[in-house]
């Protein structure tokens, strides 16, 4: 395939690009075909004609002129070419670059990653555009600096028409839905039709549908914009629930009532019909997305109490049965979610090479790695202070301050976690009920939370390590006196927490981001709410008011109040305000306490 | 701290005694957070004003002789600003101060600058209603930024629905503000304008995305972002989720640059927006030769990050920031700041991104405005460009729209007048 490569390099050499009409371009690209077929017939048997053709019509995308480019890429998709195909999801993804070559006339290439050399010089390596094989010059791998290459991307317009064509279903789903946001691509209509009927995948046969009748519904498209059409496609919107019709068929009712110069043609019974048809469409639709505003907000409520229970739960060992105010529990998290950072630069995973299990293999290692921090903190300074809370929560907070400068000076600010493939993506949800979206990253917590209480509760009840430990914190004079060895307890104990701990935040690095200061900034004013709220030395007081906390929150947030909309800030102020009210009345939390804090 | 001054005392000391025609070092300061929540941004700021005077003393200094930098480190704490800008100036006599991020940090230590008739280099962008004669702001005022942003959502993406939203704090407001004000010059309603807040560190924007789904819908909104710092990566994350795309409703974000986004996963962020004044992925020679020097720097350094590191428009601006003074210095022959003002007044300089001017008459610098789009590898692509340089314009004619501006303060005789 070397050939295909130095064959392109020959058609560039021949047209000469700069400075001539777009008319020029093409009829002189039907030269370069005549005389390439001549040259090429043995370099590419597949498709013997059309690879050096449309090699000279990718030159077209280079010439700046929109209306060329357009052409260029209405007759390249009808070539119907695997090649071309991919060609259109590089260029789209702005990977599409022209190397000019020493006389100013165009090349084009797909480039690869950035390449460093020691001395830090940038290169891009190039390929060739259909083929994908590199570029050899002078025997060479092509790599020119990276400032030497122009990036010619597709403007917006022509990325929703290109979208289109991917043989990638989620590139085409995305598309599609686009296709009814501004500003429209009115060149694409003919191929969304032909794809709502004809595509292999359900749901974006769905969605093209549903972009055709919105531009449709608003008199965009220029076949169908007559009344009745319109009035036709708000009917079949309402029927299919188009939550994103809603808010245009408000507009569209809006311009009705005041008779905007758009429907000064009607007639005075059409437009009472028209206004009857958009009012019964924004009822039938409305019912739908209170329906769906419903079911999210209680979701999130959910979602939102798991994160916070598994924030809590690591914290509800250490400080709800042990008694030991751990100001340091958010950097046990830091530590998981750092240690996740870790296993994906061992594994190697990042966003353009997923290697995704490095996820699942972080798991146990971020549980492991929290637990031992966890130990030798409690080694070093915990065990020192247990039954003097004041101390503990001063010396833990140091321990906190050490770790998040240990953190800073290894990993420096600045980190990101990649998640891995299955947990985002445009398509990475379940779609329970027509519009309500649960994505696979909030579910995944769920199931983490509802493993690390099960986790929880097992060893509590089920172990005899558990046994010993409810011993140990119920009474530890008695326990001591029976034999059990309260010191090897305690250990375990703190050791448990902290790797809960530590699971938490390796589970928060799918929802939020990793700084060194993350466990002070984020995590320990909200575990310590919800555990005293929950009910200090009771597991099932987390669980319910991490779950309550949670929904209440997301019932409130979304509340109007005339003109007033709560959002998060007063959302927070009038859950502390409830919380604090709630206290007043229930001292001790939801759950009485009967750890080693009730004997005190 | 300490050791440093000790090293620094036996240093001179030495140089005193061995060499007898020693040049006298002039000393500046840099007044930036190495600890704290803002060192996350500001370390970077320190590492290129450092590398600037690197670059300066091995040229042979300014005027002759060498520069010796200051580093203090005001911790992340507004009020230790005041107290470290006092000390820079009384105590180790700076000629020029480079330092600050957040607006609060600067209005703190402002009036020790004013006090004393100091200079103060101020590189990042911010919401103007400001003009200290003892400043000179190197970063973009709100019409290099958020007004041509806005500007290109209306044509780009004929958007008609805006949500803004940000970080509850003075940037956020006060450019919410310039933009609301902006949108209603342009005929935009006000029931088509959502704006909401989120507290600092907030991570939960479930709520908020559905929210923005919901107004969304239409196919013609976008949201103008000014959230700040930790809070990125959960809400663009969260909007990711929810089945949203840059080309259902783009995010055009303020507060994200190059140096943010190594810290994030990227993916969900592809194909969402920024406005700024530089970006790392300019393509010329000479910024091909900054971006390398930086890298080089931190990795010989040692710096976390080392070559991984990428440049943005605070690190351009606290660059150039040094060589303008540098080249003010030149041309009035002096370090006096009364002299070095007058010399910056109009001057005109290259810079890595390209050629930029200071303005003739005020404190701001003259910057062309970019519109970039964020790629998988934490880089822009640029999609849209200024003709030209936009002038600096600190007191929003959109807020004022009479033309009344406050007068400058500070400057030689604490009046504002020159």
């Amino acid at each position: 395939m070397e050939t295909a490569g130095s064959a392109s390099l020959l058609f560039a050499r021949v047209i000469p690009l700069k400075n001539i009409s777009a008319l020029l371009i093409v009829f002189l690209s039907a030269v370069c075909v005549a005389g390439g077929q001549g040259e090429s017939n043995a370099t590419d048997k597949v498709s013997e004609a059309e690879v050096p053709s449309n090699r000279a019509l990718l030159l077209n995308l280079a010439s700046g002129d929109d209306d060329l480019i357009k052409q260029t890429i209405e007759r390249l998709a009808k070539t119907d070419d695997l090649q071309v195909a991919r060609f259109f999801d590089n260029y789209s993804e702005d990977k599409v670059v022209n190397w000019p070559d020493e006389d100013g006339n165009a090349r084009i290439f797909v480039k690869g990653e950035t390449e460093e050399d020691d001395d830090l010089n940038e290169f891009v390596p190039l390929f060739d555009p259909l083929a994908v094989t590199p570029f050899i010059l002078d025997g060479k791998h092509a790599k020119p600096e990276l400032w030497e290459v122009e990036d010619i991307a597709p403007d917006r317009k022509l990325k929703k028409l290109l979208g289109l064509y991917s043989p990638d279903p989620e590139i085409r789903e995305v598309a599609v839905k686009s296709c009814a946001s501004k500003p429209y691509n009115l060149d694409a209509l003919p191929l969304l039709a032909k794809i709502s009927e004809t595509d292999g995948d359900q749901k974006i046969r769905w969605y093209a549908n549903e972009s055709t009748l919105l531009i449709r519904m608003e008199g965009k498209d220029p076949d169908h914009g007559d009344f009745d059409d319109r009035e036709g496609a708000i009917r079949q919107l309402s029927e299919s629930k188009s939550l994103r019709a809603l808010p245009r068929v408000v507009e569209i009712l809006k311009k009705l009532q005041e008779g905007d110069q758009e429907f000064t043609n009607l007639t005075k019974e059409r437009r009472a019909e028209m206004v009857e048809s958009c009012e019964s469409a924004i009822e039938s639709i409305g019912a739908h997305q209170d329906t769906v505003d419903l079911s999210n907000n209680i979701f999130q409520g959910i979602s939102y109490g798991t994160v916070l229970i598994l924030m809590a739960l690591g914290l509800a060992i250490t400080f709800g049965l042990m008694g030991v105010i751990n100001m340091a529990h958010g950097e046990l998290m830091m530590v998981g979610a750092y240690t996740t950072y870790q296993m994906q630069l061992v594994f190697g995973h990042t966003a353009e090479n997923p290697v995704d299990s490095y996820f699942i293999v972080a798991l146990p290692v971020a549980f492991l790695a929290a637990a031992i921090v966890g130990l030798i903190m409690e080694w070093l300074v915990v065990r020192h202070l247990y039954n003097r809370p004041l101390e503990s929560l001063l010396a833990t907070w140091g321990v906190s301050l050490i770790l998040i400068q240990l953190a800073r000076v290894i990993y420096g600010d600045n980190i990101g976690v990649n998640a891995p493939a299955w947990l985002s993506g445009s398509r990475a949800y379940w779609e329970v009920y027509q519009d309500v979206l649960l994505p696979y990253n909030r579910l995944y917590l769920l199931g983490l939370c509802v493993i690390c209480v099960s986790f929880v509760y097992f060893i509590m009840r089920r172990t005899k390590q558990g046994m010993l430990m409810r011993a140990t914190m119920q009474n530890r004079d008695m326990a001591e006196s029976l034999g059990v060895r309260t010191r090897n307890v305690d250990r375990f104990t703190f050791a448990l927490g902290s790797g809960i701990a530590g699971i938490a935040g390796y589970g928060w690095t799918i929802i939020g981001g990793v700084t060194p200061d993350m466990g002070q900034k984020l995590f320990i004013v909200d575990s310590f709410l919800v555990v005293v709220t929950g009910g200090v030395g009771e597991l099932a007081g987390v669980i319910c008011s991490g779950l309550g906390i949670g929904v209440i929150t997301k019932m409130i947030e979304p509340t109007e109040f005339g003109d007033f909309l709560m959002g998060p800030v007063w959302a927070k102020v009038a859950l502390l305000a409830l919380i604090v009210a709630f206290i007043q009345f229930r001292p001790s939390g939801l759950f009485a306490s009967k750890g080693r804090a009730a004997d005190d | 701290m300490k050791i440093n001054k000790l090293y620094r005392i036996l240093a001179s000391l030495i140089l005193v005694s061995v060499t007898t025609t020693s040049a006298f070092a002039v000393k500046i300061g840099i007044l930036h957070s190495l600890s704290g929540t803002m060192a996350i941004s500001e370390t970077s700021l320190r590492d290129v004003v450092l590398m600037a005077v690197d670059e300066i003393n091995a040229k042979g200094g300014v005027l002759g002789e060498q520069i010796e930098p200051v580093v203090v480190d005001p911790a992340s704490n507004w009020p230790l600003f005041k107290d470290k800008a006092e000390q820079l100036i009384t105590k180790d006599k700076v000629a020029v101060t480079f330092g600050c991020w957040t607006s609060v940090s600067r209005k703190s230590c402002l009036p020790v600058f004013e006090e004393h008739n100091g200079l103060l280099f101020y590189p990042v962008q911010y919401e103007g209603e400001e003009q200290s004669l003892n400043v000179f702001y190197t970063a973009a005022t709100p019409n290099q930024q958020l007004v041509p942003a806005a500007e290109y959502m209306m044509k780009e993406f004929e958007s008609k629905k805006f949500y803004l939203l940000g970080t509850d704090y003075v940037f956020p407001r006060t450019a919410n503000k310039v933009l609301k004000a902006f949108l209603k010059a342009k005929g935009v309603p006000d029931a088509n304008v959502l704006e909401v807040y989120t507290p600092f560190h907030h991570q939960e924007y479930q709520t908020i995305v559905a929210q923005i789904k919901k107004f969304a819908a239409s196919g013609d909104a976008c949201v103008l972002s000014t959230i700040n710092g930790d809070s990125n990566v959960p809400f663009y994350k969260e909007f990711a989720n929810q089945g949203l795309t840059s080309k259902d409703c783009p995010i055009m974000a303020f507060s994200v640059a190059e140096d943010e986004l190594r810290a994030m996963d990227v993916p969900p962020l592809v194909g969402h927006l920024a406005c700024w004044n530089y970006y790392q992925s300019i393509k010329t020679r000479e910024n091909a030769a900054f971006v390398k020097s930086f890298k080089k720097y931190c990795n010989a350094k040692g710096l976390p990050g080392g070559t991984k590191r990428v440049t943005d428009d605070p690190i351009e601006a606290a660059y150039f920031g040094v060589y303008v003074w540098k080249a003010a210095v030149e041309k009035a022959k002096s370090f006096d700041v009364d002299k070095v003002r007058q010399a910056v007044y109009g001057l005109k300089f290259d810079a890595p991104g390209g050629p930029k001017a200071m303005h003739s008459s005020n404190q701001h610098t003259l910057k062309p405005v970019y519109v970039g789009e964020i790629l998988k590898n934490g880089q822009f692509k640029i999609v849209w460009r200024s003709k030209g340089l936009v002038s600096p314009d600190s007191y929003s004619s959109y807020l004022h729209t009479d033309g009344n501006v406050p007068k400058p303060t500070g400057g030689p005789n604490g009046d504002g007048s020159l």
